[in-house]
């Protein structure tokens, strides 16, 4: 059934006579309960307003607790209050009209003027759109117009002069030097005509500006505002409770010093008492005024901060709510479990549940499953009428006579059940995934390394949320949609997301070296772990090679080919017959074309597969060789310390040469810079120059046996520069600016330390020293300001992109591609005939490239 | 040099009320979720386009042409 649709919604204001005839109670008496603990008649707990305590029935409509829905009550004002939330209307009115016709400021032909202009207006847009909206075009006349009319001197109708009016936050209005009270205001408001409010922007039918000062005030019902019974037997109000509590205190006590013929000064005190009560009221943080307390010092939550803000009724309660079937708890890793699945506390399955839908060909089934009595077991069962009762001993039975076709069991969740994995921020549509429960012992949900990458999740601390589908429809739409192994690839571009890294790829690199041989054990213990319960065929020698063994992990029959500028991988007939597994085609990125051409060809279960096993064999080889880093592997050699010393000596002296040319005026200026920037660049160059080959001297003379090398050449973590600096020399280091550092110190130094016009490598933040030696400290300043410099970058750079991902996002969020794939929003408006121009799925791109060749 | 002439300016074209209808019902929508263009844009005034009319835009991108529309309106 489509749901009605809202066209028009409209606001109004309650006049006073409302206010009446929609209370069932005026309330008198500024008190709760009486010494019995009942409430008292014509106090704020009037049992007319309805009932929250069981047992009692409400006075007004007999209801009990549950049924009773609450009625409104009022409390009436002694004298008249200002509401404060429309004190910027009530001024707006003032400014217009007359002081003593209470005409609008304007001529008569001014206003035929604006009405014509207004009628031009509603015709124009009623054409088009269904909803009359106040166009940008009405808002500027009014906005203009109202400025006109806090200059008109004279009424233009009865030749008043008007005096001026002064407003003052939060409720204060002055006429000249006199303050204008409540009562006057009103006079004044009531006199204005319906039709110049009309023109003001005013809606008389449903708000007369009269009822913005309140004579009687609107008591909500106890249900807005339940009071709270603690465990010693305490009764706790609500905080709306306490202000209508100090409301009522403050009207009875003017109420009697006005009978009692109090002097005027005394009864405007205690008048402005009451508006200020009201004021908090409606809202405690009007500006101004300070915010009324509790006892305790806490401010009161009235009714505006009950709407207002992250925590208030709409995005609290509206926008967001609890799910039920849900869990939420620590994350933590286990490399046993596959891609597409998520451990789960047993404690957790043990409350989530999953419905069994009772059909006429499982009802034998569905009984074995409620006469279980331990775990896997059944929770509740829903009866035809919807109706969910709990199983119980005692209950037991019956309900196994009574389950028929269309009863729905609830079951604990066990293995295998789908269940959806979120983790916030949900920045893209892989932040939800569909994973597979395993039930496992401990309190956390453990997922695979490689299923953190869309989540951008760790281990230190972040919680994860688990749903659990509820309809078999959703079950299905999840599991092949969602699920982890569909997601390998981004649908931002195409690339890997989904991959192993670190020790996976290590792992990998060093199995499938030429020369790695495993003996017949070594090969048993790798391809078991990996779930393989094959050997490849042995050597002559009867040793394995690594290559035939990675090969065993690969499907079957499979053809790639791969090349690079050093990197060739060829796979024939689904055997590794050349190359070395690294990052490039095994790890996460746009260059991994080995898992596109294993989904093109055999799909995505079979990559899951393959990338499951993987990285078992992948963490088992790591174990196997003892991969493991030290100190040593960023010790230099003699030979090397020597090399490195006289690049050191040799650059500084180029340096020196450079600014001996400057100096004397004898340097080459490059195209478009002047000496100075020419130098500037030259050294620069240089500098980088050193660290290039220091880099090249480095990767000569160690290999793939030292380990920081083998994590870098593997693609594993870290990259040869990294390794550069923490044994030879950490280089020149950038300023925020770009370029060497310079600044810092006021004659254009950086130190004091450092001599003026002192501009060599060294005094401009070249860093002579490793890691591993350890920095001097000027060298130290340097390298600091440096890091300042990219931390800073970083941060802007994020903050700055993820807001304007944030806004797109939003802004594209409803639009889906329809099957023409054309581009449409919920109201079916066409957005694009052809999704991107050429209707293609970046994720699946690459597949069409795999197929041509 | 008019912005009307350039080369990366799509051709705009008012298309009859007959093709309309085609090209409507073929989307399965109504003139009113089609984009829109004021008449006032220069294209529309080359194509001499009055509020009411569709043009249809031969639109290319990454080699591949296709139709895209717009509902003329005055503003």
């Amino acid at each position: 059934m489509q749901a009605e649709i809202i066209k028009q919604i409209k606001f109004g204001i309650f006049s006073q006579d409302q206010v009446k005839k929609l209370s069932v109670a005026k309330l008198t008496v500024p008190d709760t309960y009486n010494e019995d603990g009942y409430p008292i008649d014509g106090g704020l707990l009037d049992q007319r307003l309805g009932v929250i305590d069981p047992g009692l029935v409400c006075k007004t409509c007999g209801g009990r607790a549950k049924t009773c829905p609450g009625h409104f009550g009022h409390i009436e004002l002694v004298r008249p209050v200002i509401h404060s939330e429309f004190a910027k209307i009530i001024n707006m009115l003032l400014q217009a009209t007359c002081q003593k016709c209470h005409r609008i400021l304007l001529n008569n032909e001014q206003i035929d003027a604006f009405r014509l202009e207004m009628t031009r207006e509603l015709t124009a847009e009623g054409e088009g759109a269904q909803v009359p909206q106040e166009s940008n075009a009405e808002k500027a006349a009014e906005q203009s117009m109202l400025k006109r009319l806090k200059s008109v001197k004279k009424c233009p109708h009865c030749q008043t002069v008007q005096e001026k009016i002064k407003f003052s936050m939060p409720t204060y209005f002055y006429i000249g030097e006199r303050r204008l009270k409540p009562d006057e205001i009103r006079d004044m408001l009531a006199k204005i005509s319906d039709d110049d409010l009309k023109i003001l922007g005013v809606d008389s039918k449903t708000s007369r500006p009269e009822a913005l000062v309140l004579n009687a005030l609107l008591v909500p019902p106890v249900d807005v505002r339940p009071s709270i019974t603690l465990e010693t037997g305490e009764r706790s109000e609500d905080d709306l409770t306490h202000k209508l509590v100090d409301i009522m205190r403050i009207n009875q006590r003017l109420e009697q010093n006005i009978n009692a013929g109090a002097p005027q000064i005394i009864i405007d005190d205690l008048w402005e008492l009451l508006q200020y009560h009201v004021t908090t009221y409606f809202n405690n943080e009007t500006s101004g005024i300070p915010p009324a307390r509790h006892r305790s010092g806490r401010a009161l939550k009235t009714i505006a901060q009950r709407l207002k803000g992250k925590e208030g009724r709409f995005r609290y309660n509206l926008s967001g709510k609890r799910v039920n079937y849900s869990a939420r708890t620590v994350i933590s890793v286990d490399p046993s479990i596959d891609i597409d699945e998520v451990g789960v506390p047993q404690a957790i399955a043990e409350k989530l549940t999953v419905p069994f839908y009772v059909t006429e060909w499982n009802t034998e089934a569905a009984q074995k499953l409620l006469e279980r009595n331990e775990y896997p077991m059944v929770v509740n069962v829903v009866a035809l009428d919807g109706k969910r009762k709990r199983i119980l001993d005692t209950n037991k039975e019956e309900l196994l006579k009574e389950i028929k076709p269309g009863y729905i069991l609830e079951r604990q969740l066990k293995d295998g059940d789908i269940a959806l994995f979120n983790r916030q921020p949900s920045l893209h549509r892989i932040s939800i995934m569909a994973h597979r429960v395993v039930v496992l012992p401990g309190k956390t949900f453990r997922i695979t390394y490689p299923a953190t990458a869309p989540y951008n999740a760790d281990f230190d601390g972040d919680e994860m949320n688990l749903h659990i589908p509820q309809t078999l429809e959703a079950q299905a739409e999840a599991k092949y949609l969602m699920a982890v192994e569909n997601q390998v690839f981004s649908p931002r571009d195409g690339a890997v997301i989904i991959a192993n890294g670190w020790d996976g790829v290590i792992g990998m690199y060093l199995l499938t070296q030429d020369d790695t041989m495993l003996s017949k054990d070594e090969a048993e213990h790798l391809l078991s772990t990996g779930g393989v319960r094959e050997l490849p065929k042995a050597e002559r020698n009867g040793m394995y090679s690594g290559k035939r063994v990675f090969s065993m992990l690969l499907p079957k029959g499979l053809n790639f080919e791969w090349q690079s500028s050093n990197d060739k991988f060829v796979i024939k007939n689904g055997e590794l017959v050349e190359g070395v597994v690294n990052k490039k085609m095994y790890g996460d990125g746009r260059s991994n074309k080995l898992f596109i051409a294993i989904v093109a060809e055999y799909g995505y279960d079979a990559l899951k597969e393959f990338l499951v096993r993987s990285s078992k064999v992948a963490y088992a080889y790591c174990t196997l060789f003892g991969v493991t880093i030290g100190v040593k592997e960023y010790m230099l050699t003699e030979q090397l310390k020597k090399e490195k010393e006289s690049l050191l000596t040799e650059t500084e002296a180029k340096v020196q040469q450079l600014i001996e040319q400057y100096k004397s005026k004898k340097l080459e200026p490059l195209l478009g810079m002047t000496l100075k920037q020419s130098l500037e660049q030259t050294i620069v160059v240089e500098l980088d120059l050193a660290r290039g080959s220091a880099i090249n001297m480095l990767s000569k003379s160690i290999d793939n046996t030292n380990f920081a090398m083998l994590m870098a050449n593997s693609g594993a973590r870290a990259s040869i520069l990294n390794v550069e600096q923490m044994s030879m020399f950490l280089g020149q280091q950038a300023s925020r600016e770009g370029g060497r550092i310079r600044r810092g110190y006021y004659t254009n130094r950086v130190l004091p330390h450092i001599p003026r016009n002192k501009t060599d490598a060294e005094a401009r933040g070249f860093v002579k020293s490793s890691f591993l030696e350890g920095l001097t400290p000027i060298e130290m300043l340097m390298h600091a300001v440096g890091g300042r410099g990219t931390v800073i970058q970083k941060g802007l750079l994020t903050q700055r992109s993820g807001y304007l991902q944030r806004r797109l996002a939003n802004a594209l969020q409803d639009y889906y591609v329809l099957h023409d794939n054309s581009v449409r929003d919920v109201n079916n408006n066409l957005i694009e005939t052809i999704y991107g121009g050429d209707a293609l799925d970046p994720t699946k791109v690459e597949f069409a490239r795999q197929q041509k060749k | 040099m008019s912005k009307r002439e350039h080369d990366l300016v799509p051709t705009h074209r008012i298309l009859s009320r007959t093709e309309v209808n085609e090209v409507l019902s073929s989307l399965g929508i109504t003139v009113g979720n089609l984009p829109e263009i004021l008449a006032s844009d220069p294209q529309a005034k080359k194509a001499e386009a009055k509020d009411g009319d569709v043009l249809e835009i031969d639109r290319e991108d990454f080699g591949k042409s296709y139709k895209y529309y717009r509902h003329v309106v005055e503003r």
